[in-house]
């Protein structure tokens, strides 16, 4: 009995030592899991993070991030990360109806805040005691203005830093080399788009206020999708602005179809496609798809 | 079977006084002691059973000298060879029919309880006619009925010597007849020395010795 | 000896109101203290369990005492709200991190926590059905509540209005059940978790309704024009979030100035955690930051003062019970003459009846103390009712 006793006493004891060493391996194979809520801020966690993460990319690529609901299974990819790198200026409305630790969700565009454009786009309503409201969007494709693209990659680099200590240095690292690309990319927009200072653009849709605001533009806005036929009132809509400003350039985010451009060529307006890159690329990655948008604003 | 010689008994803090030179039961007699009250009747009865001991004197049941035996030797030697039948039965309350006539096995480790006694005591009841109130608590019973528990608890053991003080004394005439007949029956089917005590003149046919005790008693 | 116990059984058995009366009562009588300690020495437990597991509360300046009892027993108290924004500001320290707590709201008696999903890793908070928040609307509730509910995951649980007069005011939610969490044993078993959104949708800080441009009835309008609709009170609020209504459901105003009760903040470290205190004391901000261990160890004093009086009370009491217990058994004694000298004449010793007796009195004391110990054991189940009704 009592060699019973100790026999039992000594395979707890086995079984205590060898508990911790597993769990302290598992810590070390596990890493910092990120997501992110579109595809630029996907971009520069991977060109940050690198291997040292375990970054997610969830967001199908046949919609567009900002107005994408995740479903069961891509919320509970968010749930999971350790930290969601978020847009700012409200970029995923879904965030607002679901559940996630508010302590894992970094805003990239906090230090910017002030800076973010605001919009008049929905119409004022009331009802009962409140009074008038109204539902006052912002602007949110900062990335194109790609010194705000810098600060939100620099929020990435920090909260990175601080969670992997260990890596700072290869983070830190990373991040120069994406800041010298961006800022690249940047000093040829300024020059690229010079030229254009004395037209007022025409943007498909509202989604060109940061680069407007960025690189000196004048631009104008209507609702036109790139595979949708506009209807009469649309074309109506874009005459009277081509008629109003003498605008003769039009940026669009995918070439549109042969339909629309034989109407824009009758219109004597050029077609510049200049993707925002909300979502991933069918080939290629952000840094690719700007140099084209470069070359698309330079070749013209 | 009891002998008694030079038996000298008195209470302290009392001027009762029991004499008693030489008295003699045989075996298997059946002998009534009457007398009023005060006479020291019940006084003799404990004496023979040795729950009291005399200050002088002899008492000798069967070989058995009880008056020279210690507490512990005299309470083991009356549950063995002696039967009490009390005046008001002194059924325990709280003990069914089966349990108070069981009593002594269970209050004296000098007998023991095994199978055959509960047999032995379901067997005597039949006969005394309540076999069929195991059961049964004294408080559901008639006084004849208590009276036979009674009586099987004291000759369960099949004791040599039955004292009984006042057997008939709460009961009916009916009842006192059949008790004094159970008696007399067990009396001769044990082979047991009957010593009762009686006020009941009617009950003394049967007995083969009457001793008036106002001879013993010296004021 | 086998006997003597058996003659005690019976004679305790026959007698069955006399010994149940004398059995409860000396029972009562043992119980009384023990549990009483229990009552307390558990109450303290568990409140510095839940305290100790508890680093830093941040809340409205005001009692400290309502604000930890606000949070950590979501008990409703008359403490000021916060806002949202602290959060973003504390997470920005870089000193631990912050869970928002609101709760201001009841569902058939419990209490609905708004708060995010670090509160359920913080507090090792496990699903035992269901699946865990995942969408405004949603609540998952602790084991307690589902039990006393007779709940679980796919019905529905309603939150109450704070007062009738309130109807017209603040719509009751209908919340979907989506989860149910294992047992805790602390206040959490008790609570409704939803998360902060659904809770200022309950306020009326957000809600859904139809679509104003494109309502059908006439009456619902009182004035339109190209930028401004008007609407009346009367068009219909949504009193339930699904997918079909869910993109209907916006808040007005800005979110970092939403209200929440209190913030639980978990610092990395202690130097951490005395570095955030300096901040609050310095009045670099203006709230107010308690460790909750010093609050309950204070709250708790009050409660051992009252406990020494008990004490006294009780030993009183049981004192007086041991001479009516004494008298009882020596009364009892003298009316059992006769039956014992029965015993004696028939063939039993002093001893045998000491005997007899001693059993009796022993078996009653084993039933007594087992009544005690029943009683005892059930006091576990109430150390929660315990501290929500006399020491919070």
């Amino acid at each position: 009995m009592k060699n019973r006793i100790w026999g039992i006493l000594m395979v707890f004891v086995l079984f205590s030592c060898a508990e911790p060493v597993e769990k302290k391996k598992e810590r070390i194979d596990e890493k910092l899991k990120v997501i992110t809520v579109n595809y630029p801020l996907y971009y520069f966690a991977e060109r940050i993070g690198g291997e040292w993460i375990d970054l997610k990319f969830v967001i199908p690529t046949n919609v567009d991030p900002a107005f994408w609901n995740p479903d069961e299974e891509s919320l509970k990819q968010y749930q999971a990360a350790d930290v969601i790198f978020t847009n700012g200026a409200d970029y995923a409305q879904w965030m607002k109806n679901v559940s996630l630790a508010s302590s894992r969700i970094v805003n990239t565009a906090r230090s910017f805040e002030k800076q973010l454009i605001k919009l008049n786009t929905k119409t004022a309503h009331s009802h009962g005691p409140d009074g008038e409201h109204e539902h006052q969007d912002r602007a949110f494709t900062v990335w194109l203005d790609l010194k705000l693209a810098l600060k939100q990659a620099e929020s990435i680099r920090f909260h990175l830093s601080k969670r992997i200590p260990d890596q700072s240095d290869g983070i830190d690292q990373n991040f120069e080399e994406l800041k010298k690309d961006l800022l690249s990319l940047d000093s040829q927009w300024l020059k690229g788009f010079h030229k254009y200072h004395n037209q007022i653009i025409i943007g498909s849709h509202p989604v060109y206020q940061y680069l407007a605001r960025a690189y000196d533009l004048n631009m104008e806005s209507v609702h036109f999708e790139p595979d949708e036929f506009p209807s009469v009132s649309q074309w109506s809509e874009l005459d009277d602005l081509i008629k109003k400003h003498g605008s003769s350039i039009m940026l669009w985010e995918k070439q549109p179809s042969p339909k629309i451009e034989k109407e824009m060529n009758d219109r004597k307006m050029k077609i510049v496609v200049f993707d925002p890159c909300g979502n991933k690329p069918p080939s290629g990655d952000f840094l690719s798809v700007m140099q084209e948008n470069t070359e698309a604003i330079v070749g013209r | 079977m009891v002998e008694l010689e030079g038996l000298f008994f008195q209470y302290p803090d009392s001027q009762f006084q029991l004499n008693i030179d030489e008295l003699d039961f045989a075996r298997g007699s059946k002998t009534a002691l009457i007398g009023t009250s005060g006479y020291g009747k019940t006084t003799f009865l404990n004496i023979v059973a040795g729950i009291i001991t005399p200050q002088k004197g002899t008492v000798k049941v069967g070989d058995e000298i009880i008056s020279a035996l210690g507490d512990a030797e005299r309470r083991n030697f009356r549950i063995r060879h002696i039967g009490f039948i009390f005046q008001d039965f002194k059924l325990i309350p709280y003990l069914n029919v089966m349990d108070n006539i069981l009593l002594p096995y269970r209050i004296n480790s000098s007998i023991r309880m095994n199978d055959s006694t509960w047999q032995s005591a379901l067997s005597i009841a039949e006969e005394l006619g309540i076999g069929n109130k195991m059961k049964k608590y004294p408080d559901k019973l008639s006084q004849g009925e208590r009276q036979r528990v009674a009586i099987c608890r004291a000759l369960l053991n099949r004791p040599s010597l039955i004292l009984a003080d006042e057997p008939t004394g709460n009961l009916d005439p009916e009842n006192k007849q059949r008790i004094m007949d159970i008696l007399f029956d067990s009396v001769e089917k044990f082979e047991s020395t009957l010593i009762t005590v009686t006020h009941d003149h009617d009950m003394l046919e049967g007995f083969e010795t009457i001793i008036d005790f106002k001879n013993f008693q010296a004021l | 000896m086998k006997q003597s116990f058996y003659l005690a059984i019976k004679y305790l058995m026959f007698y069955k109101f006399r010994t149940m009366v004398l059995t409860l009562s000396i029972g009562l009588i043992l119980f009384l203290p023990l549990g009483l300690e229990r009552l307390i020495s558990e109450s303290q437990s568990q409140m510095l369990a839940r305290s100790d597991a508890t680093p830093l509360l941040i809340g409205a300046k005001g009692s400290s005492t309502d604000l930890v009892i606000n949070t950590l027993y979501f008990e409703k108290n008359k403490i000021e709200f916060i806002h949202l924004g602290l959060l973003d500001t504390l997470n920005n320290m870089d000193l631990g991190y912050a869970i928002p707590i609101l709760s201001a709201f009841k569902a058939r008696g419990f209490p609905i926590v708004g708060t995010d999903l670090d509160y359920f890793s913080f507090r090792n908070l496990s699903i035992a059905s269901g699946r865990n928040l995942q969408l405004v609307g949603e609540c998952v509730i602790g084991s307690e509540v589902a039990e006393q509910l007779d709940l679980s995951v796919g019905e529905h649980l309603v939150s109450s209005p704070e007062n009738f007069i309130d109807l017209a005011g603040v719509y009751p939610l209908k919340m979907h059940i989506v989860g149910v969490l294992n047992p805790s044993n602390s206040p959490d078993d008790y609570a409704v978790f939803t998360d902060l959104k659904t809770n200022w949708i309950i306020m009326g800080l957000g809600h859904g309704h139809q679509d104003l441009q494109a309502l059908n009835d006439p009456s619902l309008i009182l004035k339109k024009d190209s930028a401004q609709i008007t609407a009346s009170a009367k068009v219909f609020m949504y009193n339930e979030i699904n997918t079909k209504n869910m993109d209907d459901f916006h808040f007005h105003g800005r979110m970092s100035d939403y209200p929440i009760s209190s913030v639980l903040f978990v610092p990395k470290d202690v130097k951490s955690g005395i570095i955030l205190r300096g901040r609050f004391e310095s009045k670099e901000l203006k709230e107010q930051i308690v460790v909750p261990t010093v609050v309950v160890e204070n709250l708790l004093q009050t409660i051992f003062r009252i406990k020494k009086i008990f004490d006294m009370v009780f030993v009183l009491i049981g004192i007086a019970t041991f001479i009516i217990v004494f008298l009882i058994v020596i009364l009892t004694l003298k009316l059992r003459k006769d039956e014992l000298f029965t015993m004696f004449t028939i063939g039993s010793s002093k001893y045998k009846t000491v005997e007899i007796v001693g059993f009796e009195l022993i078996i009653t004391l084993f039933l007594s103390s087992s009544i005690a110990l029943v009683f005892y054991g059930l006091t576990g189940f109430y150390i929660e009712t315990f501290i929500r009704n006399f020491i919070i």
